[in-house]
């Protein structure tokens, strides 16, 4: 009886380290960040394919539950990688993003999720998973909570595409919104930031530790 | 070279107008400046991109003229100079004097904290220091010509081709003179109408012989003058102008036909002083070159012809003839011209400012004045700094052994213009064919193949 009451606890302990086993996919290249803007000459946009990083889930993409789940995400993009799409002085425009951001003393927009709420089950296999997230995101050196909903889509080759989209505020971030002088005189730039990604991750081939 | 283009200024005839000015119209006799405007802010231009350490191996007349260039350039941080010969490292330490010095390029290659390095030794010594620069994951700018046979040059370039973490720039300066981005478009426009033909010269009255007391060393000196060396002064010299015609043309020579000999200093010298070469173009279009060390008349130039108009471009200013039969362009009527001899120039000024379009002097106003070895290492600074942020920050989040993906990633970078490996690979193997054929005496066919590393 004794040995029972010692096992019983041991195999529910390892039921649920099962359970909470966490599958690790790396940063893949095929990512896209984007950063729209606007001023009192025309909108601006700003573009990286350089999301660096990785997101442990401890729940199966194929078949995840609603409600809270697992997972650990760190992710970056460098600030240098970020490149102007207009065709105004692209150059310049860039000067002007990496002085805002503060290359020099934060080269890097770094993201760390907090907490992922899966909303639904979805209703095929192949529908994107929908998520409500939450997160530390870092920039210029300060750091704010954000929440954004997000979408995960399964890939071939073990990859998954994650989506998402929120709008923040530069100066939440400590960022005057610029006014340069660029071409025909000053512009002012709107101080609210769009910022949508998809970052593409895959299954890494060691796959699987213990969460904590 | 495809990135390259990206950084060109755009002009259009309505740019040339917006640069006129009522005062410069009415203080001209008919005379008519053509300008394009400016492409980016007034503001005084800063340093194309970060501070970054370069070496610089071979510090001959040309390795010295570069190093007295870096100086002016705030983003280059000379962090060693080295040649073989002591006395050249101690001419050219008063243009680096923070600089350490090394007789031996390899302690510049095994130093992790220099990411580029300029070579500018002698052509027939670049295949040895090149290859093991990539090797060590330099950043290389590499005089041109790139070396003294189609082999060599072949083995450069095909060892920057398998290297995309390595900025390759090949030494052809004038493809990152923003003079002649502004005129590539133009001409390309069918400003001068169809294309007739294309001359170039190179004349200097001096002897390249360089004196010393110690006889190895003259001939180590003088190996432009040693035929055994020396890829002969077409290569030397005129690969940039031959270069510069086939970028203009869009075409490489299928042909051509070389003449030379010894006019002026018949010292002991193995190759010509005097040359001449017929370059034949597709579609029947010739370039003739000529380059003499014997005199200096009208020293350097270009001039593209087309049947509506000429182009002359000299220095850092061009001039268009335009023929009396030929269409109103437009513009031309607002545009500045000066007098050669019986011929009216008119004055094609790229970038200028609106302010400065006010000036009368067509000479001062120039906007480009800085050499084309200047913004061909502007340039080279600038990007290798954006090719190795941009290798370092993929790196740092993805897989280093995805090369293609690697590759596309590094596509996306913006560039200045410059002349990659391909660009300096073709230049050089036309340029070493027409030495051969001024040796010979002959025409050489110049292949196809020749001009691809595939």
């Amino acid at each position: 009886m004794k040995k029972l009451l010692i096992l019983v606890p041991l195999l529910v302990a390892s039921a649920v380290l099962g359970a909470d086993q966490m599958t690790k996919y790396d940063a893949k290249p095929g990512s896209k960040v984007t950063l729209d803007g606007t001023s009192s000459v025309h909108d601006w946009t700003v573009e990286s394919t350089i999301i660096g990083g990785s997101m442990e889930l401890g729940f199966d993409p194929a078949n995840p539950k609603p409600g809270k789940v697992p997972a650990k995400v760190t992710a970056l993009v460098p600030v240098r990688s970020l490149k102007s799409k207009g065709k105004l002085d692209p150059k310049r425009m860039e000067e002007v993003m990496q002085e805002t951001m503060k290359t020099q003393t934060a080269p890097k927009i770094e993201y760390r999720l907090t907490e992922l709420v899966l909303k639904e089950a979805p209703k095929t296999a192949t529908d994107p998973l929908q998520f409500d997230s939450k997160g530390e995101l870092s920039m210029a050196g300060v750091t704010n909570q954000i929440s954004m909903p997000v979408t995960m889509e399964r890939l071939e080759g073990n990859k998954l595409k994650t989506k998402g989209a929120t709008t923040l505020k530069m100066t939440s971030f400590g960022m005057k919104p610029p006014a340069p002088k660029i071409l025909l005189g000053m512009i002012t730039t709107g101080d609210d930031v769009k910022v949508s990604f998809e970052w593409l991750t895959q299954k890494a081939e060691a796959t699987t530790t213990a969460a904590k | 070279m495809k990135r390259s283009r990206k950084s060109a200024p755009e002009v259009n005839r309505r740019d040339f107008l917006k640069g006129s000015s009522l005062a410069t119209l009415m203080s001209m006799l008919g005379g008519i400046e053509l300008r394009a405007q400016n492409s980016g802010s007034e503001a005084p231009k800063k340093p194309e991109g970060p501070k970054i350490k370069v070496g610089v191996i071979g510090l001959g007349p040309w390795g010295r003229d570069m190093l007295a260039t870096l100086g002016r350039l705030p983003q280059a941080d000379v962090a060693v100079i080295c040649d073989t010969y002591a006395a050249s490292i101690k001419r050219s330490a008063k243009n680096a004097p923070n600089a350490a010095t090394t007789e031996d390029y390899r302690t510049i290659l095994d130093n992790k904290d220099i990411p580029a390095v300029i070579i500018a030794t002698p052509t027939h010594k670049h295949k040895d220091v090149v290859l093991a620069a990539i090797q060590a994951g330099k950043h290389v700018y590499c005089e041109a010509p790139l070396a003294t046979s189609v082999e060599d040059a072949r083995a450069i370039a095909l060892a920057a081709k398998a290297n995309p973490k390595v900025y390759f720039q090949s030494g052809l300066q004038l493809r990152a003179d923003p003079q002649r981005h502004f005129l590539e478009p133009f001409i390309r426009s069918g400003a001068i109408g169809p294309w007739v033909m294309v001359r170039s010269q190179w004349h200097k009255k001096q002897s390249w012989w360089q004196n010393s007391p110690n006889a190895d060393r003259v001939k180590e000196i003088n190996w432009r003058l040693d035929k055994a060396t020396s890829p002969g002064l077409v290569a030397e010299m005129g690969v940039h102008q031959i270069d510069s015609a086939g970028w203009f043309l869009s075409a490489q020579p299928t042909s051509v036909t070389g003449f030379g000999s010894i006019r002026r200093w018949d010292d002991g010298r193995t190759v010509p002083d005097t040359v001449q070469a017929i370059f034949e173009y597709p579609g029947g279009i010739q370039l003739t070159y000529d380059c003499t060390l014997a005199n200096s008349y009208e020293t350097e130039y270009e001039m593209f012809y087309g049947s509506d108009a000429a182009v002359m471009l000299r220095g850092n200013k061009a001039w268009l003839f335009k023929e009396v039969d030929s269409p109103l362009l437009g513009w031309e009527v607002y545009a500045r011209k000066d007098r050669f001899g019986e011929e009216t120039g008119i004055a094609l000024v790229a970038n200028a400012t609106k302010i400065a379009a006010q000036g009368d002097n067509p000479i001062e106003d120039a906007p480009f004045t800085n050499t084309p070895v200047f913004y061909a290492l502007e340039n080279f600074l600038a990007n290798a700094s954006s090719i190795g942020g941009a290798v370092e920050d993929f790196i740092a989040a993805f897989d280093p052994k995805d090369v293609g993906a690697l590759k596309t990633h590094l596509a996306g970078v913006r560039m200045q213009s410059y002349a990659g490996f391909m660009e300096g690979y073709v230049a050089t193997v036309i340029a070493l064919k027409a030495n051969e054929a001024i040796m010979k005496g002959e025409k050489i066919a110049i292949k196809k193949e020749w001009l691809t590393l595939a």
